[in-house]
């Protein structure tokens, strides 16, 4: 847990949203199948029992990926995260989840914690947990094998840090798109939706 | 003291005797006269005086007595003096000793106080501490009630525990009874193991002996298995031979068959060759009837073109009659139509130069106007000047007036100081007056000034104000009036405007809902892109890990192509080597050095078994000639007879004591009967 203090800081609020991303990346990545099942232990986060990987160069990557998140969200540069997963044989991108952040930058400045409850954002993002894991009965099935990305769009003029790279933003032509739920924390929104191949019979 | 008595005695009895002699000289003195009187009266007088002396006497006496008693009085009074200061001393030594002992006493009271004040004060401390102690106590007791409780407690689990461990040990015993049963029913069960033991040794002898059996036995279905196989491809052989026989005989049929087929396919090839030219001509008429469908269509059209331009053409012809002019051809029309539009052109032009007459002149009239308007308001300021002129006139002659009336009054009063002066003199309160009247009067004058100043100002502002609203009264007559003149004089250019104007507005409207339509379909896109994850290359960039998990599954994938590719080469090469015929453990093992393809444990067992086989095969191959090469000569010398497979099947006999070398009887062998059959005699 972030803190027992009443109400919400920027870094509070930064930590929050990291750790959703955490666990919400390691539900997608358990539902879709990216992994073997076997690879994943259970925990309970948010009033739930979620997936957690117990690969180790997964759990790094996930570590690397998420820390540097933190801090980026911490400087309100961020605004978007994108799961994106392709398909090795064909190289084509058959999924993209994505996740738009808005940032209140006015609370960079005052730094008076938000009026708001943890109970309550944790009601929201299990509300958005359960919707992802829900959206296995309408997305194809993903039956060749697949690999993920993680893409995060900053702005133009962030400074790119050691060991990453910009890229394309891998967007799927002809997609269908479902908007998911979102949850507020008072000073960062997080919007989910998922976009998938069209499957032509 | 006695003798201080007697003494007085003395002395009084002198003084007795003394008087008593006076007496008689008083008495002589007294009464000389009465000499003669009665002896009676003498004795009387006598004894009055006997009396009178003995009173004396008497008194005399009690006086002596008295002062003896007196003396004595004074005396015992002394000794009551003496013993009573004796006694005071004693009393006051008493008493001193009664005072120390009462100083003693009030000191002993007083340390009696203080110990009293001190005990009482420890009273009220032990009996606070008492108290305290009493709750101590209490608490001791509820303490003391809890550990009772508690031991209570404590002493009933105990008994608990004990009927616990009394059960437990029963348990216990119960259980080592069991278990020494136990330990019993191991020992019988080792002892039965032990027996088992010995006859699954005995087993296992016999099953060895069994599995030696078995693999003689096994070694026997093994060669039965290989007859049988050889029987298998005899039958399959017989049944072959069936097929080809009876195929054989199907040949003419099928020649018939073939022949009819090639005229058929002939046949049909014929017929599609027509049913494609058929569909040709099928399309090409289709194609036709379109063309012919679609002149229709427009020779319809045309005929209604046709009619229209006839119309046209024949209103035309009849706009002659019915214009009216003489017109007959379109010379004529074209004739008119240039006269109107010179005479259009002439109108405008009077149009135009009207209008700009009109403008001009209205130009002037505004100026006029607006001259008018200044003119007015000019006029309305001269009245204004001049009504607050003449209201400062009238204001002067007021204040001239008050002025006048103020100096008269000073006059007055100052006539009525004078002359009160001149009868009184009281000049410093007069001045003093005199001051105050002039205090005052400059105040109000004062006053007065500020009033007149602020009326004048409020004047001035109204007058202000009413100009203002004249003027603007003066322009609103005016624009009515200006309006009411544009509306009158040229309504039709007003009207052309308006309508103009309302048309650029119609259409302006329309082309703000078509772009707003258009910025909505934009956004719609916009909104589209965005969930589909566009971005704005300006303000966004995308970011991700250079070792992300996709491209390590990608390079992984292109490593195992390249490998399975490379593995594929090799073993094509290996395969090729196979086909080609080369030594194969040379090749294989080149191949394995050249392709570094690790031979696995298992490979290399195989290997070696086979190898092991292989050479196995060989020495029995090897044995099994020699021994056949002997029995058949051991059986050629000693019977005289060899015999020889010639093909399947079939034996020949060739004795030694044949007439000639090349005699021999051929033998067929078959299953089912024991004789053999089909015996013939070659000679060769």
């Amino acid at each position: 847990m972030t803190s027992t203090l009443k109400g919400i800081t920027l870094k509070g609020s930064a930590e929050l949203v990291a750790e959703f991303f955490s666990f919400g990346i390691n539900s997608i990545l358990y539902q879709r199948g990216i992994y073997p099942p076997e690879t994943f232990s259970r925990v309970t986060q948010y009033d739930m029992s979620l997936q957690l990987t117990t690969d180790t160069k997964l759990k790094n990557y996930l570590a690397n990926v998420v820390s540097q998140l933190k801090e980026w969200l911490f400087d309100c540069t961020v605004q978007k995260l994108v799961l994106v997963i392709t398909c090795l044989e064909t190289n084509e991108v058959l999924e993209r989840w994505q996740f738009d952040i808005a940032c209140d930058k006015t609370a960079k400045e005052s730094s008076a914690p938000r009026d708001k409850s943890i109970k309550s954002i944790q009601e929201e993002i299990r509300s958005v947990i359960r919707q992802i894991t829900a959206s296995v009965t309408f997305l194809p099935l993903l039956e060749t094998a697949c690999s993920f990305d993680l893409l995060v769009y900053t702005d133009k003029d962030l400074e790119v840090p050691d060991k990453w790279e910009e890229s394309g933003p891998q967007i799927i032509d002809q997609s269908e798109v479902v908007r998911l739920r979102s949850f507020t924390t008072s000073i960062h929104k997080v919007n989910s939706m998922v976009a998938y191949k069209r499957s032509d019979f | 003291m006695d003798i201080d008595d007697d003494t007085t005695v003395f002395a009084t009895l002198k003084s007795f005797k003394n008087f008593i002699s006076l007496p008689d000289a008083s008495l002589n003195q007294g009464e000389p006269a009465p000499a003669q009187s009665n002896p009676l009266q003498r004795q009387y007088r006598q004894r009055i005086e006997l009396l009178e002396a003995a009173e004396k006497v008497q008194s005399k006496t009690q006086q002596i007595h008295e002062d003896q008693e007196k003396r004595q009085m004074a005396m015992s009074h002394k000794r009551a003096r003496i013993e009573l200061e004796k006694v005071a001393s004693l009393s006051a030594r008493d008493l001193e000793r009664e005072v120390d002992r009462n100083q003693e006493l009030l000191g002993r009271i007083r340390r009696l106080e203080e110990r009293e004040v001190e005990s009482s004060k420890s009273l009220s401390e032990q009996v606070e501490a008492n108290r305290a102690l009493r709750r101590t106590q209490e608490t001791l007791n509820l303490r003391i009630m809890e550990r009772d409780a508690k031991l209570n407690a404590s002493y009933q689990t105990v008994s608990i525990l004990k009927d616990e461990i009394r059960e437990l040990k029963q348990q216990i015993q119960s259980k080592q009874n069991i278990i020494a049963n136990q330990t019993l029913a191991t020992q019988g069960l080792q002892e039965q193991m032990e027996l088992q033991q010995r006859k699954y040794q005995e087993v296992s002898q016999r099953c060895q002996d069994l599995q030696s059996a078995s693999s003689t036995c096994s070694d026997h279905e093994l060669k039965i298995k290989d007859l049988e196989r050889k029987l298998a491809l005899q039958e399959q052989d017989v049944v072959i031979v069936k097929n080809i026989k009876s195929e054989v005989a199907k040949v003419p049929e099928m020649e018939k068959a073939l022949r009819q087929l090639r005229e058929e396919n002939i046949y049909l090839r014929e017929t599609r060759e027509n049913v494609t030219l058929l569909k040709e001509e099928t399309e090409g008429l289709r194609r036709k009837v379109e063309r012919m469908e679609k002149l229709k269509e427009e020779m319809v059209t045309m005929e209604l073109e046709k009619e229209k331009i006839s119309q046209k053409l024949q209103a035309w012809e009849n706009l002659g009659q019915s214009t009216g002019l003489d017109i007959q051809k379109p010379e004529d029309l074209s004739r008119e139509v240039i006269k109107i539009q010179q005479r259009e052109i002439a109108l405008k032009q009077q149009n135009y130069t009207l209008t700009s007459g009109c403008r001009s002149v209205e130009r002037s009239k505004a100026d006029l106007q607006g001259e008018l308007l200044v003119q007015r308001s000019k006029a309305l300021e001269e009245q204004k000047k001049r009504e607050t002129q003449e209201s400062l006139v009238r204001r002067l002659q007021k204040r001239v007036l008050l002025l006048t009336k103020e100096r008269d009054g000073m006059r007055s009063i100052l006539e009525s100081y004078d002359s009160e002066l001149s009868t009184n003199d009281y000049t410093p309160q007069l001045t003093r007056r005199l001051r105050e009247a002039e205090d005052v009067l400059s105040k109000t004058q004062n006053h007065n000034a500020e009033m007149e100043v602020q009326l004048t100002k409020a004047q001035e502002e109204v007058g202000a104000l009413k100009l203002q609203v004249q003027t603007m009264e003066l322009d609103l007559e005016s624009l009515k009036k200006q309006q009411a003149s544009v509306a009158e004089g040229n309504p039709l250019v007003t009207t052309e405007e308006i309508n103009t104007l309302r048309l650029k507005i119609e259409e302006l409207e329309a082309e703000r809902q078509r772009l707003e339509e258009q910025n909505n379909v934009l956004e719609l896109r916009l909104e589209r892109h965005d969930l589909e994850g566009d971005y704005d290359p300006v303000k966004t960039k995308v970011l991700h890990l250079g070792q992300n998990p996709t491209s390590m599954a990608k390079k992984q994938r292109l490593e195992e192509v390249e490998a399975l590719r490379e593995e594929v080469q090799c073993l094509r090469e290996h395969l090729r080597s196979l086909q080609t015929g080369g030594a194969v453990p040379a090749a294989v093992g080149d191949l394995g050095v050249t392709v570094n393809l690790p031979p696995s444990q298992e490979i290399l067992d195989l290997r070696k078994q086979i190898e092991s086989a292989e050479l196995k095969n060989q020495r029995l191959k090897e044995v099994f000639q020699k021994k056949i090469q002997e029995f058949r000569t051991v059986c050629y010398v000693l019977t005289g007879y060899q015999i020889d497979i010639t093909t399947q099947n079939q034996y020949r006999l060739t004795s030694l004591y044949a007439e000639h070398m090349d005699d021999s009887l051929l033998f067929k062998y078959e299953e089912l009967t024991d004789p053999l059959l089909m015996m013939s005699l070659q000679r060769k």
